[in-house]
C-alpha cells in the first residue's frame, strides 16, 4: 500500500507553504529537487527567512542569495521577511537598504533584522517609517536615521528595539507616538544610543520589557516614563541607574522589578493589582508607599542578593494578604551584605501566614536566611510544600547541617512536606 | 452548576463527549455551542483516531479557572512541555491528518504546532535525499530534468 508514502504531496499547497514558512529559505530553495510538485514552491512562501551563518558566514554568498531569491520570489503578499547577520559584514548596510525597499514595496507585515551587536550598527532607509502594512517590527543593531521623516506604524501591534542607536532623543517618543495600536514593545538600550528618556504612553499597550544592555552606561540620570493603562505584563531591567515612573496600571498581571534605583515608589505604588511579582531592589523603605496592599499578591519571588533583603521580605509579606507562593533565590552576585543588621519580623498576622508553598534555591544557611526559613515554618500555618535547595557548591557536611535544622525546627502546618533537595 | 455537554461523532461514528471550554477552541465549532447542546454533532472530514487526538490538545488548552494564560509563565512552559511531547510522539501520517482537521476545525494552535512538527522533521535532515527518504517523496524528475533545476537555481546551492 503507498498509503503512507508521499502523503505529504496530498496535502493542498497552501499547507505545505505554511510548513516551508517555517524554515530558512535557504533550505526551502534546496527543496525544489525533491520532486516536479516542488520545483517553484519556494517562489511562493509568504515568509522568507536569511541567516548568514547558512552561508558560511561569507557576504558576497549570503547577499547574492538574498538578492536573487528576492528577485524571484513571487507569492502574491511577503507575509514576513527576516534577515540575520551574526558576523560582521561590509556595506551590509546598502544591502539591507535595498532589501527593506523591496520588502516596504511588497507590503510586508514583519520584518525582523538584526546585525551582529559587536559591530557599528546598519542605518536604515526612511522608506521604513511610513510602512502603513508592518504589524510585527523587530529590530537589532540597527541606527534609525532622521528623526524628522514622517512616520506611520498605525498597524504595528509588536515592536522590539535591542540595541537601537536613534537620531537624536526626539527619535524614539516620535516613533512609539505613531504607533498607535501597539500591544507589546520591548526596548533594550545601549550606550551611545542618544536617547535620555524613553517616554512610552500607549493606550492599548499589553505587554512592556525595558532592558538596558550589559555594555557600561555613562550617568545616571536617564529614566523610563510609562503611561499604559491597560497593561499586563511588565519587566524592567536597569542595572544603571537613573528612574523610572509609571501611571497606574490597574490590569497588571505579572511584573518583574531588577532596578537599583533609589526608591521605586513610581513603579511599584503602580503596581498593586499585580497577581505576580519578581524582585531585586536596592532598597525596602522606599521600594513602595506606606500603606499599600497588593491585594491581588499571590506569588512572589525575590532575589537574595540585596543587603537587608530581608526588610523588603518583611514588607511585602504583611502587605500582601493573599500571598500563597514564596520563592527566595539569589538572582546576582552578592552586594556586600550587613551581617549584624537584626531582622524585624513580620508583624504576626492573627491568622498566620497565607503561605502554601515556599520554596528556597541556592540556599546557604547563614544566620539570616535560617532564620526567615525558621520563621516561615513556624508561621505558616497553611504551608503544604516547603522545598529548600542548597547551593551546588556546599559541602556534604553542610548539607547535613542546613537539612537537620530545618527539619527540626518547629512547623505550624501540620501538612507541612520539607522537601530537601 | 452543571457545565452543558456536547457529543461530537466522527467520521466512523466515534462519538466524544466534551464541555463548552473544548468547544469554543475550534471556531468552526463554535457557533454549535447555541443550538447543539445533548444532540450529536457529526464531524464528517475527521476519523476517530484523529478527532480524538484533538478532543486531547483542546482539554489540556482549555484556560483555567478565569485567569488569562499571561497570568503565569511557568505554567505557559508546562503547557509547551506538553504540547512538544504530545506531537512529537506522532507518527508524520498522523501529524498531516491532524493539519488537515485542525484546518477545518479552524483551530490555530493546533495547526500551528503540527505544521512545525513537519517542519522540525525536513529541517534535521542534512540534503534533499533525505529529506526525500523522511517524507516518502518519489522524485519523478529525469536525470535532465534534475540537472536543469540544479543549474537554474545553483545560486542557491554553493
Amino acid at each position: 500500500m503507498d498509503d503512507y508514502r508521499d502523503r505529504i504531496s496530498r496535502l493542498p499547497d497552501d499547507f505545505l507553504l505554511q510548513i516551508l514558512s517555517r524554515l530558512p529559505t535557504k533550505d526551502v530553495v534546496a527543496m525544489s529537487l525533491l520532486s516536479k510538485r516542488w520545483r517553484f514552491l519556494w517562489t511562493l512562501v509568504p515568509k522568507l527567512n536569511f541567516d548568514l551563518r547558512l552561508h558560511d558566514n561569507t557576504c558576497p554568498k549570503f547577499t547574492k542569495f538574498v538578492d536573487r531569491s528576492l528577485l524571484l520570489h513571487k507569492a502574491p503578499t511577503l507575509e514576513s521577511l527576516r534577515v540575520k547577520i551574526g558576523s560582521i559584514c561590509h556595506n551590509a548596510d546598502v544591502d539591507v537598504s535595498v532589501w527593506v525597499r523591496i520588502a516596504v514595496d511588497r507590503g510586508v507585515r514583519e520584518l525582523d533584522i538584526s546585525y551582529c551587536p559587536a559591530e557599528e550598527p546598519i542605518r536604515l532607509p526612511k522608506c521604513l517609517f511610513p510602512c502603513a502594512t508592518l504589524v510585527v517590527l523587530k529590530l537589532e543593531n540597527m541606527s534609525l536615521v532622521d528623526a524628522s521623516s514622517y512616520v506611520c506604524f498605525k498597524s504595528l501591534k509588536t515592536l522590539h528595539l535591542l540595541d537601537v542607536k536613534y537620531f537624536d532623543e526626539q527619535s524614539l517618543p516620535h516613533l512609539l507616538s505613531s504607533c498607535y495600536v501597539l500591544e507589546d514593545l520591548v526596548v533594550q538600550r545601549c550606550p551611545g544610543d542618544n536617547v535620555k528618556i524613553v517616554s512610552v504612553n500607549a493606550a492599548c499597550l499589553k505587554t512592556l520589557t525595558l532592558h538596558k544592555s550589559s555594555q557600561a552606561f555613562e550617568g545616571d540620570d536617564d529614566g523610563f516614563l510609562i503611561a499604559a493603562p491597560k497593561l499586563k505584563r511588565l519587566d524592567i531591567e536597569d542595572y544603571w541607574g537613573g528612574f523610572c515612573y509609571i501611571e497606574n496600571m490597574p490590569e497588571v498581571v505579572e511584573a518583574n522589578v531588577d532596578v537599583i534605583y533609589k526608591t521605586t515608589e513610581r513603579i511599584l505604588g503602580s503596581l498593586t493589582s499585580v497577581k505576580r511579582l519578581a524582585l531585586c531592589l536596592m532598597t525596602s523603605d522606599a521600594a513602595y508607599p506606606t500603606g499599600t496592599v497588593f491585594s491581588q499578591l499571590i506569588h512572589l519571588e525575590l532575589c537574595t542578593c540585596a543587603p537587608r533583603w530581608w526588610d523588603l521580605l518583611t514588607r511585602v509579606i504583611e502587605d500582601s494578604p493573599k500571598l500563597r507562593v514564596l520563592k527566595l533565590r539569589q538572582k546576582h552576585i552578592r552586594r556586600t551584605s550587613s551581617p549584624g543588621a537584626s531582622w524585624k519580623q513580620p508583624v504576626s498576622l492573627p491568622k498566620g501566614l497565607s503561605l502554601e508553598t515556599f520554596k528556597w534555591e541556592l540556599y546557604e544557611g547563614t544566620q539570616k536566611q535560617k532564620e526567615v526559613a525558621k520563621f516561615i515554618l513556624k508561621h505558616g500555618v497553611r504551608l503544604k510544600k516547603v522545598i529548600v535547595s542548597p547551593k551546588p557548591s556546599s559541602s556534604l557536611l553542610e548539607k547535613h547541617e542546613m537539612l537537620k535544622e530545618l527539619s527540626s525546627a518547629p512547623r505550624g502546618s501540620s501538612t507541612c512536606k520539607l522537601l530537601f533537595d | 452548576m452543571t457545565k452543558e455537554m456536547f457529543t461530537l461523532k466522527s467520521s466512523d461514528g466515534f462519538l466524544f463527549v466534551v464541555d463548552e471550554a473544548v468547544v469554543h477552541q475550534s471556531v468552526t465549532l463554535s457557533p454549535m455551542v447555541q443550538d447543539c447542546a445533548g444532540r450529536e454533532y457529526p464531524i464528517n472530514n475527521v476519523t476517530g483516531k484523529i478527532l480524538n487526538l484533538v478532543v486531547e490538545y483542546c482539554k489540556n488548552h482549555v484556560v483555567v479557572d478565569g485567569g488569562d494564560s499571561s497570568s503565569s509563565s511557568s505554567s505557559g512552559d508546562a503547557l509547551k512541555k506538553w504540547d512538544d511531547e504530545f506531537i512529537t510522539q506522532m507518527d508524520l501520517s498522523t501529524v498531516y491528518d491532524l493539519i488537515m482537521a485542525a484546518n477545518y476545525l479552524i483551530i490555530k494552535g493546533l495547526f500551528d504546532l503540527a505544521c512545525q512538527r513537519v517542519a522540525d522533521e525536513i529541517a534535521a535532515c542534512k540534503d534533499h535525499e533525505e529529506i526525500r527518504a523522511t517524507l516518502g517523496i518519489v522524485s519523478d524528475y529525469t536525470a535532465e530534468e534534475e540537472a536543469e533545476v540544479l543549474k537554474e537555481n545553483e545560486w542557491a546551492f554553493d
